[in-house]
């Protein structure tokens, strides 16, 4: 029987942590507080350029673009034409529907030519200001590479009538044949020429086979609630008119919310599940291994308040928690339980014996093995990602809350000591000499392991693999994209640069240095229907230059055959051109391309106030990624974040080394070289030995598996605590580290079937070192046994 | 020269109109010209725009393939081919690069229209064009009008003209001052493509 005052003490603490606890979460408004966005998992101020771009462009509005595809059954009788048609106008219909929604900012038919027309019209119009400036600075060096004694202005003449000549021959000379009188110099045509990217896409057609084609823009950012739901209701809507007047209409359709919306509700339903059964596994081992089961119950209040603990703690220090640390977090009910596992099951030394006289001897290895866990992932507070930062918190505040929660709610019941049944204690005798062979045996092979393993491990990491993936959406996705002209063979490069001079100068760099590396391969750009920031200052000076030009340009048209009185039009113009002096800012100059880009057109350019980029697209399957010097990358770069996931894994692969550091002096000093030695070598073995195994499987690792490791190094660092202190007292390991270990393998046995990769990962991971430590324990006491002595002879 | 001026100063006047099942004495003439399998023939092609004194010549190989579309291989001044299929249009250069043109687009517009025209796919051509046909001994004509107003700007009239089975001379007919002559010579038919030249001169 346990002191009354001790009991209300105990129960008035732990009831008011848990209401403080409880009243602190309800009133947060978990849909804020929580965040699905995969680039919530990475810094704010991450100073890799690929993931501020993503960063940038998941909220602008090309992240907010809607692809849609509609496709008809044909009519008896009718032509694949009039099909056509029909199909057509019900792409109008279609997207009139969407504009309905509020959560549908933009739609338009791909058959509209109002949106190329309007840019057509404005780069023409604007010819001398977008054209000019790149045609003069490549003729004059061209000009100063020929070195003739020629004026300069003749020289222009000259050459400029003799590639208007030229393209006469040329195909597409018929199409340009009404503004050639006014654009000599081929200004447009040449752009024309260079964009043939955008031609060979669907984006001109507004069709693709049997479809016709709808582009549609959400008012809200994809990763947001607003940016999904309204959406795919939206899209459904729409859906639901086209088939009251078409029953056998078809359409596909994409767009990023429709990833997070599936990715949120399955990563929803991966945490409850994977908490539920994480507990259930904890319960189960506790049941198989005691006596009166029930009593295993008694174990729940520790997970719960570990659990509570944690979420409070983490929620109240971060304003946003990625939904991913409560997946993983779901694996604290594997570690707390340790430590009503080692509360409830120590046996009393004498009958009677009160709560706090047997709690008191445990002290030492709990506050030992749970300080030193919690201060080794207080490392990862140092990582750059603030996953893991969330997560050592995590961890951290749940470990303590355990091992608080374990020491008041047992000093609260008159019974707290439960009984194990006899396998969990029944121990192997080394006394037999097969025992102690094949114990050796093992040991030997896994150290074999331990030291050849780790050498053929891979690493990869994919920001990809933070999510569930989503086959049917990837395959249909890709479906869509396909009709709207994307396909394997063409590789989108985005040019980035913190204002449109840097952005377009960088954009410079990156079509030379692809004109040297990929020599015969189109290219398509805006960035072409603009001069740099150098180009535009060097009009004023470059035109200067030319005050003869007229006269010479009258000159060379008549040798190369032409009527040089046919282009007025543009002579008028050039005259305006030489005379002008109101030249608008650099930033001017973009900032006016950009506002006429509509609907598909507005994802070649962006301009805004702390990141402006390019898109190119080119037509070749990327091989080589652009040098870094050109602020560009390309689409799988940014995809995947590869290089940028690689460097977190390195820092934490630095911080857990120190936290290990750490967790392996504290032992020294606290057990002493020679013990602490001893005691460190098992959870440094174990890890070792998982690696080892992960290698000669040819697995691929990630920064996850690494984490793992580091929380398996760290649990499996208390059994061997556990272990060691019993052995000083003279007794065997006592059964709680058995059931210990079982329960933390078992739960995070779980977390291995996760459809989250780096979740599935981590959870292998300790699951094997987990086990692995578990089995050096029970192995190194038989292997080490020495032979009996020998009986004597009679 | 002179003979495809002789050819179209006497076939003025407005000729035969066809229409769909209405072709009377010009149905055998379209259905020998339709039926005819790959034809191989050189072509001297004149542009006459109103911005220059003398038209421009280009010299070139023209192929057409029931299969496979109409090929365009000019050799003269600038060595490029045009292809063009059910598909759109495609433009090869001398290095033998390809740029796609979906149709649709106002440059594939003409060649675009060639295609149904050596065909003699009468039924692609009806609901597009007003076909008028004439006769002057054994040299026959086609004028195809655009019934489109926007087609008609873009395109003007189009005229073929042969003698038998054999396709003389193309027409593309904006003004008097903006247009396209085709000179075909002798036609070379009933030897299919090797598949170089297939995989050379068609998509």
């Amino acid at each position: 029987m346990e002191p009354p005052r001790q009991k209300w003490i105990a129960r008035i603490v732990l009831l008011l942590g848990a209401a403080v606890g409880v009243v602190w979460l309800a009133h947060l408004d978990l849909h804020r507080k929580i965040s699905t966005d995969v680039l919530d998992l990475v810094p704010t101020d991450e100073r890799s350029p690929e993931l501020s771009l993503v960063k940038n462009l998941a909220g602008q509005e090309q992240a907010r673009v809607l692809l849609l595809a509609l496709r008809l059954s044909g009519k008896p009788g009718e032509s694949d034409e009039q099909r056509a048609q029909r199909t057509d106008r019900a792409a109008v219909l279609f997207s009139r529907a969407l504009l309905k929604s509020p959560a549908v900012a933009e739609a338009i038919p791909l058959s509209d030519t109002k949106p190329r027309e309007e840019l057509a019209a404005a780069i023409y119009s604007r010819r001398f200001d977008l054209l000019l400036p790149g045609w003069l600075d490549e003729k004059h060096r061209a000009f100063e590479a020929a070195g003739g004694t020629e004026p300069w202005s003749a020289w222009l003449a000259e050459n400029a009538a003799a590639d208007l000549e030229a393209y006469l021959s040329k195909p597409e000379a018929m199409a340009a044949q009404d503004i050639l009188t006014s654009d000599p110099f081929l200004l447009v045509p040449s752009l024309v020429g260079r964009m043939n990217g955008l031609s060979d896409s669907s984006l001109v057609a507004g069709r693709s086979g049997e479809y016709s084609l709808v582009w549609a823009r959400a008012r809200d950012a994809p990763l947001s609630v607003e940016g999904q739901r309204p959406v795919i209701a939206a899209v459904d809507d729409a859906r639901e008119q086209i088939l009251a007047a078409e029953p056998a209409a078809e359409v596909k359709w994409t767009g990023i919310g429709r990833f997070a919306a599936a990715s949120r509700s399955r990563i929803e339903h991966e945490m409850s599940t994977l908490n539920l059964l994480s507990l259930a596994c904890v319960i189960a081992v506790a049941a198989v291994c005691v006596r009166r089961f029930y009593r295993a119950a008694h174990l729940i209040p520790v997970v719960l308040g570990s659990l509570l603990g944690a979420w409070v703690v983490t929620a109240a220090a971060w304003p946003r928690v990625h939904i991913l640390v409560f997946v993983i977090g779901s694996l604290l009910s594997g570690v707390a339980v340790d430590y009503g596992f080692y509360l409830y099951l120590q046996p009393r030394i004498r009958p009677g014996e009160p709560y706090l006289e047997r709690a008191s001897r445990l002290i030492r290895p709990l506050l030992a093995s749970a300080l030193t866990t919690v201060m080794g992932f207080s490392f990862l507070l140092w990582s750059e990602l603030p996953l893991i930062r969330q997560l050592g918190v995590f961890v951290s505040a749940g470990l303590v809350c355990a091992l608080a929660t374990a020491l008041l709610w047992f000093a609260q019941v008159d019974d707290s000591h439960l009984e194990t049944r006899g396998f969990v204690r029944r121990r192997l005798s080394g006394a037999h000499p097969a025992a102690r062979r094949t114990a050796r045996i093992l040991l030997t092979a896994g150290a074999a392991v331990a030291l050849l393993g780790p050498w053929r491990l891979h690493w990869r990491d994919d920001i990809h693999e933070l999510q569930i993936p989503t086959p049917e959406l990837t395959a249909n996705d890709g479906q869509v994209r396909a009709l709207f002209g994307e396909t394997p063979g063409r590789t989108v490069y985005l040019t980035r640069g913190p204002t449109p001079a840097g952005a377009r100068a960088s954009l410079q760099a990156f079509l030379q240095w692809h004109e040297r590396a990929y020599p015969d391969v189109g290219m398509t750009s805006l960035g072409y229907a603009l001069p740099t920031e150098q180009q535009w200052a060097l009009v004023p000076e470059r035109l200067s230059s030319l005050g003869g030009f007229e006269r010479d340009f009258r000159s060379a048209l008549g040798r190369h055959g032409f009527d040089p009185q046919a282009f007025g039009s543009f002579f008028e113009a050039w005259g305006r051109e030489m005379n002008r002096t109101d030249r608008s800012s650099y930033d001017t100059l973009v900032n006016r391309l950009g506002t006429v880009l509509k609907g598909p057109l507005s994802s070649l350019l962006h301009v805004g106030p702390d990141m402006c980029w390019f898109v190119t697209i080119a037509d070749e399957a990327q091989a080589v990624e652009p040098p870094a010097a050109t602020d560009t990358s390309s689409d799988s770069q940014l995809q995947g974040l590869n290089g940028l996931f690689s460097r977190y894994r390195l820092s934490a692969l630095k911080l857990s080394s120190v936290g290990l550091c750490f967790v392996g002096a504290s032992v020294l000093v606290l057990y002493g070289i020679r013990r602490g030695i001893r005691i460190f070598a098992i959870p440094l073995g174990a890890c070792l030995f998982a690696f080892g195994l992960f290698g000669l499987a040819g697995a691929t690792l990630n920064l996850f598996n690494l984490l793992g490791a580091f929380l398996g190094v760290c649990l499996s660092h208390n059994y061997a605590i556990f272990s060691a202190e019993s052995q000083a007292r003279g007794e065997e390991p006592p059964p709680s580290i058995r059931m210990s270990a079982v329960a933390a393998a078992s739960s995070f046995g779980v977390l291995a079937l996760s459809r989250i990769p780096v979740v599935a990962a981590l959870g292998s991971t300790v699951a094997v070192i987990v086990l692995s430590a578990l089995a050096i324990t029970e192995l190194t006491p038989l292997a080490s046994a020495e032979n009996p002595p020998k009986p004597p002879r009679p | 020269m002179g003979a495809l001026l002789s050819v179209a100063a006497t076939a003025q006047g407005p000729g035969t109109l066809l229409t769909a099942g209405n072709e009377g004495e010009w149905k055998p003439l379209i259905d020998t010209l339709a039926a005819k399998g790959a034809v191989t023939a050189p072509f001297t092609e004149l542009r006459f725009f109103p911005f220059r004194r003398e038209p421009l010549l280009l010299k070139g190989v023209l192929r057409t393939s029931p299969d496979r579309g109409l090929s365009l291989q000019y050799l003269d001044p600038d060595p490029n081919i045009l292809i063009a299929d059910s598909t759109g249009l495609v433009l090869r250069d001398a290095k033998g690069r390809s740029r796609a043109v979906p149709s649709g687009s106002r440059e594939t517009g003409a060649v675009l229209s060639l295609l149904p025209i050596l065909q003699f796919n009468m039924a692609a051509l009806y609901p597009r064009f007003v076909v008028r046909a004439s006769r002057t001994g054994e040299d026959w004509r086609f004028e195809f009008t655009p019934k489109d107003a926007g087609d008609a700007g873009a395109l003007g009239a189009i005229t073929v003209g042969g003698t038998g089975s054999d396709v003389h001379y193309l027409e593309f007919k904006r003004s008097s001052s903006l247009r396209i002559e085709i000179e075909v010579g002798a036609n070379r038919t009933g030897t299919p493509f090797s598949a170089g030249d297939l995989k050379q001169f068609f998509r």
